[in-house]
């Protein structure tokens, strides 16, 4: 009986290809989809799962009363595990140090972490080379990861193999390499030993203090211990250590790092989206399939009479349907996987930087997943027709009658709105999500975004940096005392590219306010002005009334957080009582120094005057209006001439600050595919759906003919139906869509407004497209000779 | 005694009006016989085909079948009744275009419970039987009309039914394949004891019968 049910399926599909090749591909596609997300989701949920005491590793955080820092005190660990017995093992990371690394002529700025011992007991990086026992015991060894050891010494072992550290006579020497997995929240280039970078950098010593926190930390407990039961301990610490002693009312908590990826990473949003268009994409091929099954199902009426005739039961129709749409399941499972593994999960991967892959998934999951996809793909679409086709009448199955006619009409149509509805969503979240962009892009930076050209130092790559810096100095004056350059400065920071670096300030005299964090820039004299940054009060530091020790420039929303209306006659004290004293001389402007999908924090710029010009990172070069392209070929004249060794890299500001928006211009990328993938398997559903309803009314639009309608009435007749259907599901559709994009753009710091005609527009695409669909069925029906149809059977 | 049909109405109700499609019928049909129902469009022919076929129900009266009440049996019985005593022909002939002609055959076999060797013996007895053999292999798109209700009537033969019904089965065929049908269904009748009922237009096929029956208005007349 199965035999006789797949022959007849295999023979059916075969002389229905086109039926059958939308059903599958449509189903593969969706399953391919679903695949993604799944794999997505599954990672995400999995993150740091190769920590074999997971659950037993926490993560430190800081609360303050202004707000939480996962950054602590570098003193903070070992204190912990001196007067804590229940944890057993820790480790801080401290990743603010960056150093030249070579090895032969490969030689790259590097950004070297230094951690505790227990860093490979805590986590359990899989190793690629060595082990994890001892292995940053030695003074000036490594561990590096496994994308670090290709790039510098491509296919060749690493172990053993010695880095240089700057142009000195100090190596370290690689102990292991590690194969950091893609969900692993802990990921780094190259880690040494706290000793070896105190030795390499004393300063990181000073800043271990119990003010700052620069280090990230990580404790491990004993096995059953709470971390509410060393609660005590905790706040004795504090009690005990932290400034000012005695009155800190900071709290030490502990994250369970088994629900820090969740609570501090995960990209919800990406997963929402993401879990829309898998949805979305699999129920509108699930609509097809079981639109086009039922079409199929009932031009097929006559053999299911005829069947129970020669006596075949309910049961029996049911299976054979069921063998049928599950077979076509299969193979569509089986296009789905190929699909999945040779073009959306390569271009999901590379569109997104990651590196998932179907092996991580444990097999039995992925075998009851694909199980179960099938399953309920060929349950799920076989219920519908096998319904219908088991409770038909005899008589009427032989004369090629279809029961209920007006009921599935309508059920057919509603699954055209619903896949309509799914493609409006889509094509006006396309819209918004493209509008948002651009609008993030296209906001005044209130800033010379056309005429600043950002020239990097490079500083790492000089032997004598000295030597370096009165090159540079050289450079910069040749380039002011040219007529297409209006003004140069050296920087620590420049739009795009601010440090994290935050310290709270109080205005002097005025204890009872609560303190405010500042994020603090370290300048050069002409910044503003060379920036073209507007100074709303005040002056910059390019006019010295006194001197500029202990000056500070503020941003308008610093300004307007301390309750300042002018620059003049402010003093801030930073950090505690007692602490250096700043002086305000003026007030910029709310400039875009990142994505302006974040709110503009307070900003204070500090003045600094480097002897050596290579301790800056960036030379800012303004050039005259309209004279850029002569300014770049100036700069790199000078450069190649002075520097030849180092070659020049030079940026325009607003390239750094777009760096921000690629995630945006991904999800756009991505949900543009899916809405253009939505529309096409939809209108594949809606071309079968058309050419089924057409070929019902042959005779009708033979009568009218006869009797009189032009084609082109019989076309506003035909095409009538499905625009009143596109008009609902756009209907239902707004809301929906209006919902998730305010929803989305309430993430934004400044966003886009959703505009009545991007609805508009989604819902006249969509109508253009099915029209066009559906039109060309119409106009064959309605040019048919009325005489063909009209003949009596 | 095969069956008796008893005061037999059936009626459909359109716009407010009961319209009879069969108005008191009464038929007694011996083991044996080959009956011609004859009479024009829409005098209920088919219908009273379906009905002794137990494809379509009836309203009012009484059918008796062998042993078994009709009438008063649960569809479920029924179907059982007339899957085991009842063939069918059909003027298109209702072969499945996607099976081959020994499939086709084979197909009432699969809903009767029987083993596959005995169904490949079923089926080439019936090909040998019919002189097909050569053509178990091609779909029916691939034979003439004729060659197609000679599968028809191997299929309704294959189970071994007392009786066959046949709703104009020469209706699609021209006069010499008519011909070969009828001297066909003759032979099953008079060699084999099959009995038959066929509906038909022609005088000349209604002569091979052994007794006519004639409606008019869903009345015997």
């Amino acid at each position: 009986m199965l035999k006789h049910n797949l022959k007849l399926f295999f023979r059916n599909s075969n002389r229905n290809k086109s039926t059958f090749c939308i059903n599958v591909i449509g189903l593969g596609v969706g399953i391919a989809s679903f695949l993604v997300l799944v794999l997505y989701v599954y990672n995400d949920l999995t993150y740091n799962h190769f920590n074999t005491n997971l659950s037993n590793i926490y993560r430190i955080q800081e609360v303050y009363e202004e707000g939480t820092s996962t950054a602590t005190k570098g003193l903070l660990l070992p204190q912990m595990q001196q007067e804590i017995p229940e944890i057993v093992n820790g480790t801080r990371i401290f990743d603010w140090d960056g150093h030249r690394l070579s090895y032969g002529d490969n030689a790259f700025l590097e950004n070297v972490f230094y951690v505790d011992k227990g860093f490979f007991s805590v986590f359990s990086f899989p190793f690629k080379e060595g082990g994890a026992n001892g292995v940053l015991e030695e003074k000036y060894s490594a561990v590096i990861s496994a994308p670090f050891a290709s790039k510098y010494f491509g296919t060749t072992p690493a172990l053993g193999k010695q880095l240089q550290l700057g142009f000195d006579d100090v190596f370290f020497t690689i102990t292991g390499v590690v194969d950091i997995p893609g969900n692993s929240s802990v990921t780094f280039d190259i880690v040494t030993s706290y000793e070896t970078g105190g030795t390499l950098s004393p300063w990181i010593k000073d800043v271990h203090d119990w003010y700052n926190t620069f280090s990230e930390t990580y404790v491990v407990l004993q096995d059953g211990v709470r971390p509410s039961q060393i609660g005590n301990k905790l706040d004795n610490i504090v009690k005990e250590n932290f400034l000012p002693a005695g009155e800190n009312k900071t709290k030490i908590n502990l994250i369970p790092f088994s629900e820090y990826h969740a609570a501090e990473e995960s990209n919800q949003t990406l997963i929402i989206i993401l879990a829309i268009i898998a949805m979305g994409i699999l129920s509108i091929a699930l609509v097809n399939f079981i639109n086009l099954t039922i079409v199929n199902a009932l031009s097929r009426t006559r053999e299911i009479g005829v069947k129970k005739v020669h006596g075949a039961l309910k049961k029996h129709i049911v299976k054979q349907i069921m063998v049928e749409s599950l077979a076509t399941g299969f193979i569509a499972l089986l296009l789905g996987l190929v699909v999945f593994s040779a073009i959306l999960l390569p271009t999901f991967n590379s569109l997104f930087g990651m590196e998932l892959a179907l092996q991580s998934l444990n097999p039995y999951f992925l075998g009851a997943l694909l199980l179960g996809l099938w399953i309920f793909t060929g349950l799920f679409s076989g219920m519908v027709p096998s319904v219908l086709w088991s409770r038909s009448k005899l008589i009427e199955n032989l004369q090629g009658k279809i029961t209920a006619t007006n009921k599935s009409g309508f059920a057919k149509h509603s699954s055209v709105i619903v896949q309509f509805v799914i493609a409006i969503v889509l094509i006006s979240g396309t819209i918004t999500v493209r509008r948002q962009i651009d609008f993030m892009i296209g906001k005044n930076p209130k800033f010379d975004n056309e005429n600043v050209i950002v020239a990097q130092t490079d500083f790492w790559k000089h032997k004598d940096s000295e030597v370096a810096s009165r090159k540079l100095d050289v450079i910069s004056k040749e380039l002011l005392n040219s007529p297409f350059i209006s003004s140069v400065n050296f920087t620590g920071s420049v739009p795009g590219d601010y440090d994290e670096n935050y310290n709270t300030f109080y205005p002097i005299g005025e204890s009872i306010l609560p303190n405010i964090a500042l994020r603090k820039s370290y300048v050069g004299k002409d910044y503003f002005k060379t920036l073209g940054i507007d100074l709303l009060s005040g002056h910059g530091f390019d006019k010295e009334p006194t001197s500029l020790k202990n000056t500070v420039v503020l941003n308008k929303t610093a300004m307007d957080q301390l309750g300042f209306s002018t620059a003049e006659g402010q003093i801030l004290v930073e950090g505690r009582k007692g602490g250096t004293q700043y002086r305000v001389i003026g007030a910029i402007d709310d400039f875009s120094y990142q994505g302006v999908q974040r709110p503009t924090e307070p900003l204070a710029h500090f003045f600094a005057d480097m002897e050596n010009l290579m301790d800056w990172d960036y030379l800012t070069i303004r050039s005259e209006k309209g004279a850029t392209s002569q300014a770049i070929a100036l700069l790199r004249e000078k450069w190649s001439v002075l520097f030849p060794d180092a070659p020049l890299t030079y940026f325009f500001t607003d390239e750094k600050l777009n760096i921000y928006y690629e995630e945006y211009e991904r999800v756009n990328t991505l949900i543009t595919w899916f809405s253009l993938l939505a529309i096409m398997l939809s209108c594949m559903g809606l071309f079968a759906l058309a050419s089924n309803t057409m070929a019902r009314r042959t005779k009708e639009i033979g009568i009218r003919k006869v009797n009189g309608a032009t084609i082109a009435q019989i076309l506003a007749l035909l095409n009538k139906d499905f625009v009143k259907w596109i008009g609902l599901a756009f209907l239902i559709a707004v809301p929906i869509s209006w919902f998730a994009m305010s929803q989305w753009l309430e993430g934004f710091a400044h966003k886009t407004t959703l505009s009545w005609w991007v609805f508009a527009s989604a819902g006249a695409a969509a109508l253009v497209i099915a029209l066009a669909t559906v039109s060309w069925q119409s106009f064959k029906a309605a040019v048919v000779n009325p005489v063909e149809v009209l003949r009596d059977e | 005694m095969l069956l008796q049909l008893k005061n037999i109405f059936k009626w459909v109700n359109s716009g407010g009006q009961r319209i009879f499609l069969l108005k008191d019928i009464n038929l007694q049909v011996e083991e044996g016989e080959f009956i011609s129902v004859m009479g024009p469009s829409g005098s209920g022919k088919s219908t009273l085909l379906n009905v002794i076929g137990m494809l379509d129900t009836f309203d009012e009266g009484e059918y008796h079948f062998l042993d078994e009440s009709v009438h008063t049996l649960k569809e479920k019985h029924r179907s059982n009744l007339y899957k085991e005593y009842i063939g069918f022909v059909f003027q298109s002939y209702h072969l499945l275009d996607d099976l081959k002609v020994y499939e086709n055959l084979e197909m009432p076999l699969l809903y009767k419970k029987f083993k596959g060797s005995e169904r490949r013996a079923m089926v080439a007895d019936m090909l040998d039987r019919f002189n097909i053999v050569g053509k178990k292999d091609l779909f029916p798109a691939q034979l003439s009309g004729g060659q197609q209700q000679l599968v028809g009537v191997a299929r309704a033969l294959i189970a071994n039914p007392k009786l066959i019904l046949a709703d104009e089965p020469t209706g699609n065929l021209n006069s010499q394949q008519s011909e070969e049908i009828m001297q066909l269904f003759k032979r099953l009748n008079e060699e084999d004891g099959v009995t038959i009922i066929q509906v038909t237009h022609s005088e000349k096929n209604a002569a091979y019968g052994s007794r006519v029956i004639n409606l008019l208005d869903g009345r015997m007349v």
